[in-house]
């Protein structure tokens, strides 16, 4: 159950925004096909900044260890709000793209 | 053009993360992953049970659920006569009270004797776990470990100890196969096996491995 159940919930919230969307607010279906390809984009540059985030991060931990001596752990990388952050980083990144190049 | 090819790549990028998303949240991928890594060697008999240093200690001194889980199946792994030496690790986090310490509180409130209990509160890795504990077990004679961390690291922590000298019977203390949880449980594992991935990495580089 816990493997369909998440994802069947999504499957019918999404159904039920196309149907609106396309019925009520007379979207044109094939403008879904472009927003599919952005959001991948946006995944794609959380991802990339999610990466340096991580990396940039175990740089540090590992210079402060060399450098003072002190200890610190690299499990302090290991924090969901790291995704977030980097989630917000690809969203603006892609929107300041997309007002470039509009 | 270039434009056009990163827009292509970040694209790619994006659809492959969405995917491994999926595997990750919504199949049993990991868990099987998780049960193809931990090395399993069925012994009945130890000189000493070592339980690593995980979790650590919450603000008012208590043991974390992880740690407490830990110290349980090693108390009763002592209690079963698997061996006649427990050894507790686990170091203090910014001025709280070590986990060792608060280890082996509970192993002497379980009634495991304060001769049987052996503890070293200053290792912060798993590499300098393995050094102390060799420090501390070299002068007894002692050989046979069984070792006891949690199950994403003991394929790392296996290789370490047999460097320092041990012969080492892994016990994981938590489940190994468990395809039960839900989406954010299997994240939460796949995240354990990805930091492993990196630890091991960190580790064969540094050469200890």
């Amino acid at each position: 159950m816990s493997y369909v159940f998440l994802p069947l919930l999504a499957v019918l919230t999404s159904i039920g925004a196309y149907v609106l969307a396309v019925r009520v607010w007379t979207w044109r279906s094939r403008g879904l096909r472009p927003a599919l390809r952005r959001a991948l984009e946006m995944i794609g540059v959380a991802s990339v900044f999610l990466a340096a985030n991580f990396a940039l991060g175990l740089l540090i931990v590992l210079a402060v260890r060399g450098v003072s001596g002190r200890f610190i752990s690299a499990y302090v990388l290991n924090d969901t709000t790291l995704v977030v952050m980097s989630a917000l980083q690809g969203m603006v990144w892609s929107f300041w793209r997309d007002a470039e190049n509009s | 053009m270039r434009a056009g090819v990163s827009a292509r790549l970040l694209r790619i990028l994006g659809g492959g993360v969405l995917v491994g998303f999926v595997l990750v949240s919504f199949t049993p991928a990991v868990p099987a992953l998780r049960y193809w890594t931990v090395p399993a060697r069925a012994s009945d008999r130890a000189d000493a049970i070592i339980v690593l240093g995980a979790g650590g200690v919450a603000a008012d001194g208590s043991l974390t659920d992880t740690s407490l889980r830990g110290a349980i199946d090693a108390i009763t792994l002592y209690d079963k006569k698997v061996a006649p030496l427990v050894v507790f690790s686990g170091a203090p986090a910014d001025g709280q009270t070590a986990e060792a310490d608060a280890r082996e509180h509970l192993a002497r409130q379980c009634g495991v004797p304060a001769s049987a209990i052996l503890k070293t509160a200053s290792a912060r890795t798993t590499h300098e776990e393995a050094q102390e504990i060799r420090t501390l077990l070299a002068p007894r004679g002692i050989r046979k470990i069984m070792l006891m961390t949690r199950g994403p690291g003991m394929a790392r922590a296996t290789v370490v100890f047999e460097r320092a000298g041990f012969e080492v019977v892994p016990t994981p203390w938590d489940e190994v196969l468990d395809f039960g949880g839900g989406p954010e449980e299997r994240i939460d594992l796949a995240r354990q096996l990805m930091k492993e991935v990196l630890a091991h990495l960190y580790y064969s580089a540094a050469g200890y491995l």
